[in-house]
């Protein structure tokens, strides 16, 4: 070989060293450099966005508001956010992603039992505390052991509440649900509850658009009550297809809060009115009239479905930091034992990290939109 | 047109390479063989600001989508870029490795050792039990097929309340520690080493078999069946070696992917992770496995250090398969074509 | 397995089974037609139905129809829906002749087998499907009900509305005219001459490139209104609905005979049938396993389809 090409291949191989061998020393970080972050696990984009985007504002808001208000002894707290597309294929690379973040204290989320639960097995062995806004499905505390909380009460409190409202208004019930974690769960809830009076049952998948089977059979069970376990976009269209078959158009139509969003009424139109509602959720709209402006102010949007709830379990975690406490552990052991109050409430939670103050109110739409109606359970 | 063919030809990386490897003495061969291994183990450590990837950690990124993606390429490669099989539903030998310890080791105890060989072994059976009938067909027809079997194994999975249904399974062990080497869901390093041996064994396998008799198959097959067939060669038999062995592969692939996330879903055996491999073996180089090593490398790491590249990845890996089709169908680092080109004039051999 | 309420729906069923084929005809025949122009599947004919489909979607954008509260009167939905149906189809068809230029010229001219392809028809799909999932938020969209769904008339369980109805007879009626193309045009005749023997067709004067350019736009076209009745009846689309209506479209072109135009049309009624059968017979969520499942068995067991063609002689 000439001495040209051999000495550039030389040149090569070191620098290739050098960038291999040599830079790793300076490379690697020991603690959080930085401000401490709080994390926001949900879906912003994807099918289930507008629910995740109103969770993440009402979770940056609170941060934003503590921010401006905190003395100067108090850390400052950064948003970060990760978007698992609602759906639980994204969870496990966040996840491992955001516990390799050393700078993050704690996650607000996730959205969907699903996404939840697949990340959670990664937050319990990094000790990260997790609170979720919204996740209702009652094995995600044995998924995520002492880490794991929610500030809503889970679907072995929400299906009694649906299966009251059905047998409320009916005496044949039928009950369909998508085969997610969370849908297929209260399903088996539910199913359990309205036994004597079940006439009938069915499964789709996420991402149905094609009711007609299920509306066959539901014409063929005779039933006057259709209670439906999923998602908004599913509901909404399944809830159009009743509507248009004549022996279905009748039936009541029940759901619970994986529906209950303003993008049920924007995609069923006019169908969606006099459908039967639940969720453990409040309106921030209703509970905080000088919050929602600012919320209104700041972000250009009305509040939605779960709003209030993100911003309450953020609020958590920011006492927490108030307190004194800025890592995993000491927040951890904060969020175990002590109550916040919080916007419309005081939170505490159980060993399980569940919710000590249960409560499930119902809704219905009305003229396009979306009314509460009363309170069914609250404990 | 033509002036960036000549540039392109004369960078041909795989002969200069091979000018010095057939020159190199023994001792510098295995200095260079042990050098390379102990770079690809040493990698984990290896995470700095130039190579590193800066949305999502090093180490985690080398065993996926990194490791896991070469060996599939590895085994895919068998099937599609020696054997000349289109195979669009790989992604199913995939998932039944990772069902396979997903099941086997979260409800019944059984530890990871086993359920790589029982992982392969239950791919290697679906490959035979699809491969039989299906590789009678010809490439356009057995491609919508495997397709179609990927598609069914993913839905069956979806719907059995044995596999989990929709929400999969969690929970799954990792294997119990070793030499003081703790196998973890935070901690990649473990199990990307032994993605690596595996991969290892499984690339050490391939040069003994590709050398003998069932590469020559495979490659007479590929060239043209018809001829193979007719000039003795047990077509049947061969190709249901590649598949059933590139099933083999994606199997025992499969059980260390459930192993290491802990969580499977049925979402993550799409037909889309057929056809990411099936890219990597095309912009590899179909056929040569240093080739499909280098091309699924490079194509799993490029989307996770630059940034823009990695939300439009797919939409890229669509294009690159269109472009490379086009202007370069056999890949970025072809095969080497074994023909013997006589010279017209003076009827001397020239090697190519 | 519930086979009572077969029995109680049957007419019903019926009915949506034809109704659904009908769509699946429209789309089966761009993969039968320029399968036996080309003998190649064209992976990336679902997309060219996702395009259309976001075309009327978007064309109800456009003529602020979104969120519409009442239907439209009988004889403005039918400009409307007929300026959609065009639209739909120009757009279809033209992005199926690009698609033809850029992903598969070159390869036909190199004379390149057919696992390239393949692949790269692959990687278009792949890029479409990617492309629209970037641009559309990956979200459902809706389409507005812009005619009544209340039935016309009804055959014990089966109920005619008029998107049923309009979908069948234009249906009926864009297979009818692609007879008489296939049959008198002179393209038509081009596209026969291809599929039977290229060479030949060569030989005797057929410009091959236009005609296959033609196939690409009529399976397009077809696409393309496809996609508008698809909107009618459905009332949604998202950037992948191209792929499971490939599928069913592309496996009900095999069960008839690939590269056979009768039997891709005879294959879609009887998909289409057998997929609202098994959907309330084995439960909703098995019906897509029964789609590949039915795929899968015919190109093993008889790859020629009902209509037993043999594979190299294509009956156009």
């Amino acid at each position: 070989m000439s001495l040209v090409k051999r000495s550039i291949g030389v040149a090569a191989s070191v620098a290739v060293a050098f960038a291999t061998f040599v830079a790793p020393a300076q490379a690697a970080p020991a603690g959080c450099n930085g401000n401490i972050k709080l994390v926001f696990q949900g879906g912003l984009t994807g099918g289930a966005a507008q629910t995740g985007i109103g969770e993440y504002n009402g979770f940056r808001l609170a941060i934003l508001q503590y921010n401006e208000k905190k003395t100067a002894s108090q850390p400052k707290v950064e948003v970060a956010s990760i978007d698992t597309q609602a759906s639980g294929s994204q969870s496990p690379a966040l996840a491992l992603k955001t516990v390799n973040d050393r700078c993050v204290v704690g996650v607000v989320g996730g959205m969907y039992s699903g996404e939840t639960a697949a990340a959670l097995p990664y937050y319990l062995k990094a000790g990260l505390p997790v609170i979720s806004p919204s996740a209702t499905n009652p094995t995600l505390p044995s998924v995520g052991g002492d880490v794991f909380h929610r500030v809503v009460a889970n679907d072995l409190v929400q299906g009694p509440a649906m299966s009251k409202i059905a047998k409320r208004e009916g005496k044949r019930i039928f009950v369909v649900d998508d085969q997610t974690t969370y849908g297929k769960g209260l399903a088996d809830i539910i199913k359990k509850d309205v036994k004597a009076t079940l006439v009938g049952k069915d499964s789709v998948t996420e991402g149905t658009t094609n009711f007609s089977s299920v509306v066959a059979k539901v014409k063929k069970a005779k039933a006057d009550v259709v209670v439906y376990a999923g998602y908004y976009p599913e509901a909404s269209k399944f809830i159009k297809q009743l509507r248009n078959n004549a022996a279905t158009k009748n039936v009541k139509f029940v759901s619970g809060d994986g529906v209950l969003d303003e993008e049920y009424i924007l995609l069923a139109g006019k169908y969606a009115n006099n459908t039967y509602l639940t969720a453990p959720a409040y309106f921030l709209g209703a509970a905080d009239k000088a919050l929602t402006a600012t919320y209104k102010k700041e972000y250009g949007v009305n509040p939605r479905i779960y709003t209030l709830e993100a911003y309450n379990a953020t609020l958590f975690f920011l006492e927490a930091i108030k307190a004194g406490n800025t890592d995993k552990p000491s927040i951890l052991k904060f969020i175990n034992t002590k109550s916040v109050k919080g916007i419309g409430t005081t939170m505490k939670f159980d060993k399980a990290g569940e919710p000590s103050k249960k409560f499930i109110n119902e809704f219905t739409v009305k003229n396009g939109k979306i009314a509460y109606v009363r309170n069914l359970i609250n404990r | 047109m033509s002036s960036y063919k000549t540039v392109l030809s004369k960078i041909n990386l795989r002969d200069s390479f091979g000018a010095w490897w057939e020159n190199a003495t023994k001792r510098q061969r295995i200095i260079f063989r042990v050098a390379l291994i102990g770079l690809f183990y040493a990698l984990p450590f290896l995470d700095n600001p130039i190579i590193g990837t800066p949305e999502t950690n090093f180490q985690s990124v080398l065993f996926y989508p990194l490791a896991v993606f070469v060996v599939m390429a590895v085994g895919l490669n068998i099937v599609v870029g020696k054997s000349g099989i289109l195979d669009l539903g790989y992604v199913a030998f995939f998932a039944i490795g990772a069902y396979t310890h997903a099941v086997l080791g979260t409800f019944y105890g059984v530890n990871l050792w086993i359920n790589i060989i029982l992982g392969a072994a239950f791919a290697m059976v679906a490959g035979v039990i699809l491969g039989l009938p299906a590789l009678r067909l010809r490439g356009d027809y057995l491609a919508i097929i495997t397709l179609g079997f990927g598609e069914i194994v993913r839905i069956v999975a979806l719907n059995l309340e044995f596999t989990g249904g929709a929400a999969g399974i969690q929970g799954i062990p990792a294997p119990p520690n070793i030499f003081n080497v703790t196998f973890d869901v935070l901690d990649p390093k473990p199990h990307y080493w032994l993605m690596l041996t595996f991969t290892m064994l499984v690339v050490w396998m391939y040069m003994r078999l590709g050398k003998r008799r069932p590469g020559r198959a495979w490659e007479a097959i590929r060239e043209d069946e018809d001829v193979a067939e007719f000039m003795g060669v047990e077509t049947t038999k061969y190709k249901l070696w590649a598949f059933v062995l590139g099933g083999a592969i994606g199997g025992g692939a499969g059980a260390i992917y459930a192993s290491q996330v802990a969580s499977i879903l049925p979402d993550y055996f799409t037909l889309n992770v057929s056809i990411l491999v099936l890219a990597c073996v095309v912009f590899g180089g179909m056929g040569n496995i240093w080739g499909v090593i280098a091309g699924a490398a490079l194509l799993q790491y490029l989307p996770e250090k630059l940034r823009f590249l990695s939300e439009t990845r797919i939409l890229i890996f669509g294009l690159l398969m269109v472009v490379m089709m086009n202007i370069r169908p056999d890949g970025l680092f072809p095969r080497k074509k074994r023909e013997k080109v006589y010279d017209k004039v003076t009827g001397q051999e020239i090697s190519r | 397995m519930d086979f009572s309420i077969l029995w109680s729906e049957f007419f019903g069923l019926t009915l949506d089974g034809i109704v659904v084929g009908a769509i699946y005809a429209l789309v089966s025949l761009g993969y039968t037609l320029v399968y036996g122009v080309l003998r190649l599947i064209n992976f990336a004919h679902s997309e060219i139905f996702m395009i259309g489909t976001f075309t009327s979607l978007g064309l109800s954008i456009v003529f602020g129809y979104t969120g519409l509260e009442e239907p439209l009167g009988i004889v403005l939905f039918f400009f409307v829906f007929l300026v959609m149906a065009l639209a739909s189809g120009i757009a279809s068809g033209m992005s199926a002749v690009l698609l033809e230029f850029v992903a598969y010229r070159r390869l036909r001219r190199r004379g390149a087998n057919c696992l390239s392809s393949l692949i790269s028809a692959i990687g278009a799909s792949f890029f479409l499907v990617e492309l629209f999932r970037l641009t559309t938020e990956s979200k459902d969209w809706d389409f507005p009900r812009m005619l009544s769904k209340d039935p016309v008339f009804s055959i014990s369980t089966a109920y005619f509305t008029l998107d049923k109805i309009i979908i069948l007879l234009g249906a009926f009626g864009l297979m009818f005219g692609l007879d008489r193309i296939i049959n008198t045009t002179r393209l038509g005749r081009g596209i026969r001459a291809v599929s039977q023997d290229e060479k030949t067709a060569i030989l005797m004067g057929v410009n091959v490139d236009r005609v296959i350019s033609f196939t690409f736009l009529l399976g397009g076209v077809l696409a393309g209104f496809a996609s508008t009745f698809y909107m009618l009846f459905y009332e949604s689309t998202k950037f992948n609905v191209g792929f499971l209506l490939g599928i069913s479209a592309f496996t009900a072109a095999v069960l008839g005979g690939i590269g056979n135009i009768r039997g891709a049309l005879v294959g879609s009624f009887v998909l289409g049938l057998l997929q609202q059968y098994s959907s309330v017979v084995l439960g909703y969520n098995w019906r897509d396993v029964v789609t590949f499942v039915i795929l899968v068995f015919v190109l093993l067991f008889k790859p020629t389809g009902l209509f037993g063609e043999a594979i190299q002689r294509a009956r156009v």
